[in-house]
């Protein structure tokens, strides 16, 4: 899947200069740089959520998407966030949330609230998996568990794994590809190869 | 600290005991006892005008109601939604905040006469800009970092105001609801007193002709214990409900 688009600007600053990113099926993306460089803001205009960067054709790809926050519906317990997105099925289990699936939101740690979010995300069985900062809030044991998750899915459903860190380790546990933002406004730049 | 569900009756009782003793010891015909009250009750009852007349106001009160809320509920989310539509309708809200509920009472029945439409309009109108303002701000309270989950999930239109909006909006609904039903029975009697036939602001106002409050606190007593039990009954459980997600209410 290839995403082209112009410059990004928030009033007079250009955040993002006019760049190019492919992602291929079956594939994770890692995308790094410094805070501030425009990592999560490429994401956002890959998941076409701001109308001035919907791409001409629009893609309308059924997208999975982890925001930096875990953004759960404060009103639905932890089984129907999930079912915001598709059906929980073993979620829950895979993800160590078995007993927290009747809990509210407000009732979670980060942790398990970020779990959460990545179960939604991945619920619905998207085309693109767009995950912001994944593993920052959890413990050692539940990255394994979630690194493996997201390698399962991308060989399972054959789809594109973007995913945003600072990690570069991170990044090549999972063999993704690597690409970098720098300068302002950024550049994107491909590091490796997976 | 846990609160006594007796607290509440032990409260109510002692009421109508320092009533009771204040009415026995002045003897006034200006304040009846509980006894005279219960007796111009039965007598009431016996008659069928009771629940006539409050089946009248109620009527009322309920059609008014949901007259305001829904228009009250669509402009509030319309003003807080929209800044522009905001600037430009925030005068009119003031004014119509501002405006005696007697004036705009009065010139429903002026110009849509003494009739059922004009009452329940009129009372309508004076609760709208209260719900508008309280929803206003449950409207400007949305959170728009869930706007892109609605986005991402594909959710729009009225799936999106059904699972996404709605929710974020109920506690404020709630608190419209509550308070528009307070404010609703008030106007509703004022109104009834004004123009009407029947009703308890009707029958408070021929009981007060006759300088018979004993019958005057029998139709006021008992359209409180009816928007009482509308309170407990269907708002508070829903209230709860509503807030519960917050972690405001146990």
């Amino acid at each position: 899947m290839k995403f082209t688009f112009a410059s990004k600007s928030f009033g007079t600053q250009t955040i993002l200069a006019p760049l190019t990113i492919t992602l291929e099926k079956g594939t994770v993306t890692a995308l790094m740089g410094p805070s501030g460089s425009g990592k999560t803001t490429l994401v956002k205009m890959i998941a076409e959520l701001d109308q001035d960067d919907i791409q001409t054709p629009k893609k309308q790809l059924k997208i999975g998407m982890m925001f930096q926050e875990p953004r759960l519906l404060p009103w639905k317990t932890v089984r129907e966030n999930i079912e915001v997105a598709g059906p929980v099925n073993d979620l829950l289990k895979a993800l160590d949330l078995d007993d927290a699936g009747a809990f509210y939101p407000r009732q979670l740690s980060l942790g398990m609230a970020k779990r959460v979010a990545f179960a939604r995300a991945i619920a619905s069985e998207p085309k693109l998996l767009l995950l912001d900062e994944p593993f920052t809030s959890l413990d050692d044991v539940r990255v394994d568990l979630m690194r493996a998750m997201i390698l399962d899915i991308k060989d399972r459903l054959n789809i594109p794994v973007l995913l945003t860190t600072h990690d570069r380790e991170e990044a090549e546990m999972l063999q993704a590809d690597i690409y970098t933002l720098e300068g302002r406004p950024a550049k994107i730049i491909k590091l490796s190869d997976a | 600290m846990r609160r006594s569900p007796l607290l509440p009756l032990l409260s109510s009782i002692a009421l109508i005991l320092l009533w009771a003793a204040i009415a026995y010891s002045v003897q006034s015909r200006y304040l009846p006892t509980p006894l005279d009250v219960a007796s111009a009750f039965n007598a009431e009852l016996e008659s069928g005008a009771l629940r006539l007349h409050l089946g009248a106001t109620c009527l009322r009160v309920l059609g008014s109601f949901c007259l305001a809320l829904t228009i009250g509920t669509a402009l509030g989310i319309a003003l807080g939604r929209s800044p522009k539509a905001n600037i430009l309708f925030d005068p009119w809200l003031i004014f119509s905040l501002n405006l005696p509920a007697l004036v705009v009472i009065v010139f429903c029945y002026l110009w849509l006469g003494l009739t059922e439409t004009a009452a329940i309009i009129a009372v309508a109108l004076n609760k709208i800009p209260n719900t508008a303002v309280t929803m206003r701000e449950g409207a400007r309270a949305l959170d728009p970092s869930l706007d892109e989950v609605a986005a991402i999930y594909g959710y729009t239109g009225w799936k999106k105001f059904i699972h996404f909006t709605m929710p974020q909006l109920e506690p404020f609904l709630a608190s419209a609801i509550r308070n528009g039903l307070a404010l609703i029975w008030k106007i509703v009697l004022v109104v009834e007193l004004i123009g009407r036939s029947n009703g308890v602001g009707f029958q408070i106002n021929f009981f007060f002709a006759q300088f018979d409050l004993a019958r005057i606190m029998v139709y006021a007593l008992s359209f409180m214990v009816i928007v009482g039990l509308i309170e407990a009954i269907l708002i508070k459980p829903w209230e709860m409900r509503a807030r519960f997600w917050r972690g405001d209410m146990q």
